[in-house]
């Protein structure tokens, strides 16, 4: 089956690493549009909303955080920071704007374009999903074959990694998952990588599907080793 | 030996000047009234036993029997009249037996009149001795009240001497505390500057003896805080400005590697070379900042961690099976993004540079987890050991595109940031030993 052709938004202002992002994104079929500023990108957007946005943090003019944070706020694009600004307050700021995944400058390029992958996978079809099952945790629910998610019957929209983190840990019915594992298998890791961004992630799936974000009674931390749902 | 500190030099001189001074007070106060009382008892009995003795002699002159004319004699505080007529002694009250006098004393008393203090079965008594016409007048005079008084006097000073000796101790110390709180003020500004809070500044006290101190502590926080802000703003800034080019770079090299099948063999084989060196760079650039971000201020979150589990996953990255991570789970607290990075450095250094990881050992030591990786290299030179973690230092063996020498020095740089020790040694296996040394509890 040949993959869906996706449209990527690249938002960087160095036109040497714009055109790497995009020759790559086009050899994995994909459409590309370019922004070189925030300012751009959000024009961008309105008239053609991307399957998903890699933002260079540190843009002329607006900053790549607020950027992040404006298509967070309408949209579940899937984002992936890409930064040459390593400072751990940067990268969690990025995160917590609303990012789902970053990469570091300079990345390297294979492993860049597992994460896009992964964060591109088309929705989950009949084959590769036992049809009409259902995932139930308390009062919430995970349609595994139309990707929905509801508490007490009313859907909540998630973004598709957002999902996958849910179902990955509703599925593993009330074991630990380690923020490692979540990695490699829901965000496509193939090193070691940073927890803060399942941490992150996570925070905001409680904002969705909690009843008090600050105390979760369904998404449970297990410090220092991972997440589980309640059993 | 290390010396005492300021404060207790500062109490003990204190204490010893207060107690000497008390002490030669007490001390001549005790002398100087210990000799008036006793001559003062002395002259008291001399003149009582001179009285007695007239009239024991005008009482005998009137043909008195010797008994007779010692019974008369008043009694005052217990003193006791004798006479000795020939060798036949005469006495009103028997509590000094006549022969337990001393026999020199009643020798010279009978030629020229004598008088000795005298311990008579453990009671101090004064006797005055005097010639009679022929006969031998004595009396005895229990000293044993005086003596009482002088000795409650004596403890009475001796006490009020400790007393002033403590006195001294606890003001001396005192004084020391109020005088060493500007100087303990700045041990912990310095301490806390140290540590990294380089926000740490020294209250004004309002004192002109102490604010200069405070101010000038002030001032080179101030200057340390402003330089080290504006390095890290360099070093970000540097960081910044090279990987953006180098990933340009590497990126555009992949994308031309990728075309190197359509490529003439000649062509493809610079492509080749380019690759590998951009490949080589870019490690290097990324380890090199690493190397300058650490110590800078880095944040550390501690939360439990499990060694065990942490090395497994790093021994998995490096596409070997974890079966070869073996000992228990030991649970410590500590940053877990730091100790990933020492383990993924040490195991690429093992893969790269000591032939493969072959084992990967847990131990609990008590207040520590001892984390051992073994190689299947040949070792490590014990010269090159203790060198090993500077940057730049690599094995002679090491191939000299594989790396820039920089992974042990990443090591230490994030061990140092956790408070773990790592070492080099000899593994039993006969390869090098890698041992990383983590304390349980939290490294702040």
């Amino acid at each position: 089956m040949l993959p869906m052709m996706k449209t990527a938004l690249v938002v960087e202002d160095d036109p040497t690493i714009r055109l790497v992002l995009k020759t790559n994104l086009e050899n994995d079929g994909h459409r590309v549009l370019e922004a070189e500023t925030a300012e751009a990108a959000l024009v961008t957007v309105q008239d053609d909303m991307p399957d998903i946005v890699l933002v260079d943090l540190r843009l002329p003019g607006i900053h790549g955080f607020d950027l992040v944070r404006s298509l967070r706020a309408s949209s579940e694009v899937p984002i992936i920071i890409v930064t040459a600004n390593t400072d751990s307050h940067d990268v969690v700021a990025g995160l917590e704007a609303g990012a789902d995944d970053y990469v570091t400058k300079p990345f390297v390029t294979k492993e860049l374009m597992a994460r896009i992958r992964r964060q591109l996978r088309r929705p989950v079809t009949e084959t590769d999903m036992p049809s009409g099952s259902i995932l139930t945790c308390g009062p919430l629910e995970l349609h595994q074959d139309t990707c929905e998610v509801r508490r007490d019957g009313v859907k909540i929209p998630v973004s598709r990694i957002e999902f996958d983190v849910l179902q990955a840990l509703m599925g593993a019915q009330g074991r630990v998952l380690s923020r490692d594992y979540l990695l490699r298998t829901v965000w496509g890791y193939s090193n070691a990588g940073d927890g803060r961004v399942v941490d992150n992630l996570i925070y905001r799936l409680r904002g969705k599907i909690e009843s008090d974000p600050s105390r979760p009674d369904l998404l449970l931390t297990i410090r220092g080793f991972g997440y589980r749902m309640k059993a | 030996m290390k010396s005492l500190g300021l404060r207790w030099r500062v109490t003990i001189t204190f204490a010893i000047l207060s107690l000497s001074v008390a002490a030669i007070v007490s001390g001549s106060t005790y002398a100087v009234a210990s000799l008036y009382l006793s001559s003062q008892r002395t002259d008291a009995a001399i003149t009582r036993a001179s009285l007695d003795a007239r009239a024991v002699a005008a009482s005998l002159r009137a043909g008195a029997a010797p008994g007779e004319s010692l019974a008369q004699l008043p009694v005052v505080d217990g003193s006791q009249p004798m006479l000795r007529i020939g060798e036949q002694w005469f006495t009103s009250t028997v509590a000094v037996p006549p022969d337990l006098l001393p026999a020199s004393l009643l020798d010279e008393g009978a030629r020229t009149g004598a008088q000795q203090r005298v311990e008579i079965a453990g009671e101090p008594y004064l006797i005055i001795a005097m010639p009679l016409d022929t006969s031998l007048f004595v009396e005895v005079f229990p000293l044993r009240t005086l003596d009482a008084t002088l000795t409650f006097g004596g403890w009475g000073l001796v006490a009020v001497t400790v007393l002033a000796g403590a006195l001294g101790a606890f003001l001396g110390w005192y004084v020391a505390r109020r005088l060493l709180v500007p100087v303990d003020q700045l041990g912990a500004g310095a301490l806390a500057l140290a540590e990294g809070h380089l926000d740490a500044r020294l209250p004004d006290a309002g004192d002109p003896d102490l604010d200069p101190i405070a101010h000038a502590f002030n001032e080179m926080a101030e200057a340390v805080q402003a330089r080290i802000a504006r390095e890290q703003r360099f070093a970000a800034n540097v960081s910044h400005e090279l990987r953006s080019p180098m990933t340009a770079i590497s990126g555009v090299t992949d994308l031309l590697e990728e075309r190197t099948p359509d490529m003439a063999p000649q062509d493809a084989k610079i492509v080749d070379h380019l690759a590998r060196q951009v490949r080589r760079l870019s490690r290097m650039l990324v380890d090199l900042l690493e190397i300058s971000r650490m110590g800078a201020n880095e944040h550390i979150e501690t939360e439990p961690v499990d060694v065990r589990a942490l090395a497994a996953q790093v021994v998995r990255a490096q596409g070997l099976s974890d079966d070869i991570v073996i000992g228990p789970p030991a649970v410590v607290s500590t940053d877990g993004r730091h100790l990933e990075r020492v383990f993924d450095n040490i195991a690429r250094n093992a893969q790269s540079h000591g032939e493969g990881l072959r084992a990967v050992s847990v131990a609990d030591q008590g207040p520590a987890v001892a984390v051992h990786f073994d190689d299947a290299g040949p070792g490590v030179d014990p010269e090159l050991a203790e060198r090993i973690f500077e940057p730049f230092v690599r094995g002679e063996a090491a191939d000299p595109t594989s790396g820039a020498g920089l992974g042990m020095a990443i090591v230490l740089e994030h061990a140092q940031a956790i408070a773990a020790m790592v070492s080099v040694g000899t593994s039993p296996l006969g390869g090098a030993r890698v041992t990383v040394l983590i304390p349980r509890a939290d490294p702040s």
